[in-house]
């Protein structure tokens, strides 16, 4: 996303230098874009980009998107043919070079506090650190990492569907019924970190983060679960205090693997 | 014109202002009439089209159901008083702290600003199946769904389960047993005060209905005596989440003790049975007794005596053993 993202946003800067080169005269590389404006380098006369955009449909052509670019994919056609005329259409298909492939790792840390009368345990700590290339903008990716996260701690906690397997229907009939995680099953002490080592493989050093913490999230609190309980108390998430109470009095695994989706 | 079916079913609204006149209202339409206090539970019931009364009574608008008036022997809450409002009560605070913690575990502050007492003790059943509508025992239908080899049967009922295995939700209902409360009920035949724990109905007295109410019935307010206030209580509620969830099990004590020996004592237990179950049998067995591990430990292997695990509600023994212990010795002991 961050390559395909950067490639139209570049078509778009050439397009407006362009057409404030039209415009006011002299070369497109002599002006500049910034301030919601295109003008010439080192101050002087330019033009907003909302009067940019009306001189692209006077222009018509490549600039509001008659004439889309050879090589998109037929689908970006069909959306720029449905955009053409309203305004400077930018598109561009992503040519940077690739040398591998772009993955983001995000290491999860969690503490829980159990209490084997009752089997409910409370996450009381928690670290994701992630290695997700340059970091743009640190309370967006802050947002995302523990965000995410929680999604993956409430499906180790214990949001699912209840599905009744003999008469095969979902009894929980509502989002609510799965009791995602409430701000109060969230741990006071979360934090995160990213080690902000830009990407060789996008042109901005960014890589993309939102899935990745969700598993993180989850299996951080199921190996917390296991190192305080014991390995053989649950086989599958999400570990509910029913799970650990009859195990603990049991003495072996009261619950079955997951066979179904229930 | 299309035919709407996602919407609540047409009825009549009522909105009396006294009591005079709700009552009127109820006992004129009897049994096409639905009584709706906050409306957390009956919504559910309308939205789902699973009820389709052709009355409602919206008590909501009556002030002289509202209120914490302290009395010469007690304290009296009228059935329309927010559970916020009972959980701030400076008065409960102080005199009946069991009940203010109850009612602050219930649900989450929005459903605690709407919900109220009358409400959270007479409210039906969470069973899964009985609340999608599925034609059960308490339908008056003649299966339990709930109750087979895989059926989702993991909040039902550990103790005097029949044919419906259901359990009642209530979070104050042990808290109000614990306290020896008094229900106020309008009945056709005049006023009736009922025990706490008499208020509520098991599925071997009518398996149709959770409590005492029937059409033209009116829970008005709840009564506390002082009996009962400063002793030392007690309450948990275990859940599946820290906020917006139905108990699991709870569990309300109220002790007067001694030099550490137990003087006397109240104690409940709710979801484990389809009523609130006051627990008798370990009130008498440890009167007398030191207020410690040893009696709670005792009392708790006494409580579960007699129950019968269904295939995925096993946990619920230990867990009342525990919370019924603890209860007893006071204290939570390090996890």
């Amino acid at each position: 996303m961050t390559r395909a993202a950067h490639a139209a946003a570049m078509d778009g800067k050439q397009k407006l230098q362009e057409i404030a080169a039209k415009t006011l005269g002299g070369k497109p590389e002599q002006y500049e874009v910034a301030s919601e404006r295109v003008f010439r380098k080192g101050g002087g006369q330019g033009i907003t980009l909302a009067q940019a955009a009306q001189h692209a449909i006077q222009l018509g052509g490549k600039y509001d998107g008659h004439e889309p670019p050879d090589d998109v994919n037929k689908f970006t056609k069909a959306s720029i043919a449905a955009l053409a005329g309203q305004g400077l259409v930018a598109a561009a298909k992503d040519k940077y070079p690739r040398d591998g492939q772009t993955f983001s790792y995000v290491a999860c840390f969690a503490e829980v506090e159990a209490d084997v009368e009752t089997g409910q345990y409370q996450v009381t700590d928690f670290l994701a650190v992630a290695d997700v290339g340059t970091v743009i903008h640190p309370r967006s990716v802050g947002g995302q990492i523990l965000g995410r996260a929680t999604l993956g701690i409430g499906h180790a906690i214990g949001q699912k569907w209840v599905f009744d397997p003999h008469y095969g229907h979902t009894i929980s009939l509502r989002f609510h019924h799965t009791k995602p995680p409430t701000i109060l099953d969230v741990p006071v002490n979360m934090q995160w970190s990213a080690l902000d080592i830009p990407d060789p493989e996008t042109p901005v050093g960014a890589r993309g983060i939102g899935e990745p913490p969700v598993g993180g999230g989850c299996a951080a609190i199921l190996n917390a679960l296991s190192d305080a309980l014991g390995d053989e108390i649950f086989r599958r998430a999400p570990v509910n205090l029913d799970t650990i109470l009859t195990s603990l009095e049991a003495g072996r695994p009261m619950q079955d693997p997951l066979t179904a989706h229930i | 014109m299309a035919i709407i079916r996602d919407v609540m079913a047409t009825f009549q609204l009522y909105q009396p202002t006294s009591v005079a006149d709700a009552q009127r209202l109820l006992e004129q339409h009897g049994s096409d009439a639905l009584v709706l206090a906050g409306g957390l539970d009956s919504m559910d019931w309308l939205k789902d089209r699973i009820r389709k009364p052709k009355v409602v009574v919206d008590l909501g608008g009556i002030e002289e159901l509202r209120g914490i008036r302290e009395s010469s022997d007690g304290v009296r809450v009228g059935a329309m008083t927010t559970l916020t409002e009972i959980a701030q009560s400076h008065l409960i605070q102080q005199s009946y702290r069991v009940l203010a913690q109850a009612a602050e575990l219930v649900a989450s502050p929005q459903i605690r600003n709407q919900g109220t007492i009358g409400g959270n003790v007479s409210q039906d059943t969470r069973c899964w199946y009985y609340r999608a509508g599925w034609p059960c025992y308490r339908a008056a239908g003649n299966i339990c769904y709930a109750d087979t080899p895989v059926g989702r049967n993991r909040e039902h009922a550990i103790l005097h389960a029949e044919r419906c295995i259901a359990v009642n939700p209530s979070d104050t209902a042990p808290a109000l047993i614990a306290l020896d409360a008094k229900f106020v009920v309008l009945t056709p035949k005049g006023e009736q005060s009922v025990d706490a724990e008499d208020y509520f109905v098991g599925p071997d007295l009518d398996i149709t209905r959770m409590n005492m109410l029937r059409p033209g019935y009116l829970l008005t307010s709840i009564r506390i005596p002082s009996a009962w206030a400063h002793s030392e209580f007690y309450f948990e509620k275990v859940r599946d989440r820290n906020v917006w969830d139905f108990p699991l099990m709870n569990v309300a004590s109220a002790i007067k003790s001694s030099g550490g020996t137990i003087q006397n004592i109240r104690m409940a237990v709710n979801a484990v049975a389809a009523r609130p179950l006051r627990l008798k049998m370990v009130e008498d067995s440890v009167r007398g007794k030191p207020r410690n591990a040893a009696t709670g430990e005792a009392a708790g292997k006494l409580a579960v005596q007699g129950a019968v695990p269904l295939q995925f509600n096993a946990y619920k023994i230990p867990l009342m053993r525990n919370l019924v212990k603890r209860a007893i010795s006071g204290a939570q002991e390090a996890a």
